[in-house]
């Protein structure tokens, strides 16, 4: 998975101008074609009238789509943005992440353990290293256990948010607008 | 006689009208299909598979609605013509009844 939030946005700022002048000249162009029927009437114009106005019914069909599309790219520009303007991320690779981060927990773990036995209890040349590296052990394990959880919660949100846009896309409907026929 | 039926200065204002925003939204058009492609572009992932096929239909209905536009336009000019040709056949009848069948 990978977003790029910034220019995402920048693409969704140009796509709402767009759907706004599409919505201006739409309401302007059946404006003009209802005028147009006024300037020519006979049997032939009525069916006209009635034609166009199925037509703007299926153009305001399409119109709905393109709001519900520019909805689903604005809901994932809102939930990646807060973690950076380029996100990468294999969701697949989890497992194996996971377990690499464990094994160097653990491998840390057994150092940490070793070197508590050592009898510190009374002072000699090397007591001090001992136990200042012990305490930078400590650290690094609180630091790596903070990191694994930070991923984790962040991996959770990448699947949930993932979840959220293929629900939202599977609620979309292929549209089929038909040649005008006259 | 055409006058009570159709208005053709006034249609033919509305064709050149009619096209002028045509034109226009042939513009957005474009530039929605490419907006559309970019933001398909900035999105790589797995869930993307069926918001591909939407705006690939979306682009199809965009070319299609386009294409009536047209057909609109062809409509309000043929009408034009028909009531031409009316009216050559009435002034033809009329000449016709006036030197005799």
């Amino acid at each position: 998975m990978e977003v790029n939030t910034k220019e995402l946005q920048k693409e969704l700022r140009h796509l709402d101008l767009l759907m706004k002048d599409w919505e201006e000249i739409q309401f302007n162009l059946y404006h003009q074609l209802e005028k147009a029927t006024d300037h020519w009437q006979d049997e032939r114009s009525r069916v006209f009238y009635d034609k166009i106005h199925t037509e703007k019914n299926n153009t305001d069909k399409v119109l709905n789509q393109l709001k519900d599309i520019q909805e689903i790219y604005q809901y994932l520009y809102e939930s990646y943005h807060q973690f950076g303007t380029v996100i990468y991320c294999e969701v697949t690779e989890r497992k194996k992440v996971f377990q690499k981060m464990e094994i160097y927990v653990e491998n840390l773990k057994k150092i940490y353990v070793e070197l508590n036995q050592v009898d510190t209890s009374f002072a000699y040349p090397e007591s001090n290293s001992i136990l200042e590296i012990r305490g930078k052990i400590a650290l690094q394990l609180k630091n790596l256990n903070d990191l694994k959880n930070k991923i984790q919660s962040f991996l959770t949100r990448v699947e949930e948010i993932e979840k959220e846009v293929s629900l939202k896309t599977s609620k979309l409907q292929n549209i089929l607008i038909e040649d005008f026929e006259f | 006689m055409h006058g009570a039926v159709i208005n053709e200065e006034e249609l033919k204002n509305d064709i050149l009208v009619i096209e002028s925003y045509e034109v226009d939204e042939q513009k957005v058009f474009s530039n929605m299909t490419q907006s559309l492609e970019n933001c398909l572009l900035w999105y790589q992932s797995n869930s993307k598979t069926k918001l591909k096929e939407i705006c690939s239909n979306l682009d199809m209905n965009l070319q299609t609605i386009h294409n009536n536009r047209q057909q609109y336009v062809e409509v309000l000019r043929n009408t034009i013509v028909h009531y031409h040709e009316m009216e050559e056949k009435v002034i033809k009848a009329m000449e016709r009844e006036k030197n005799g069948g």
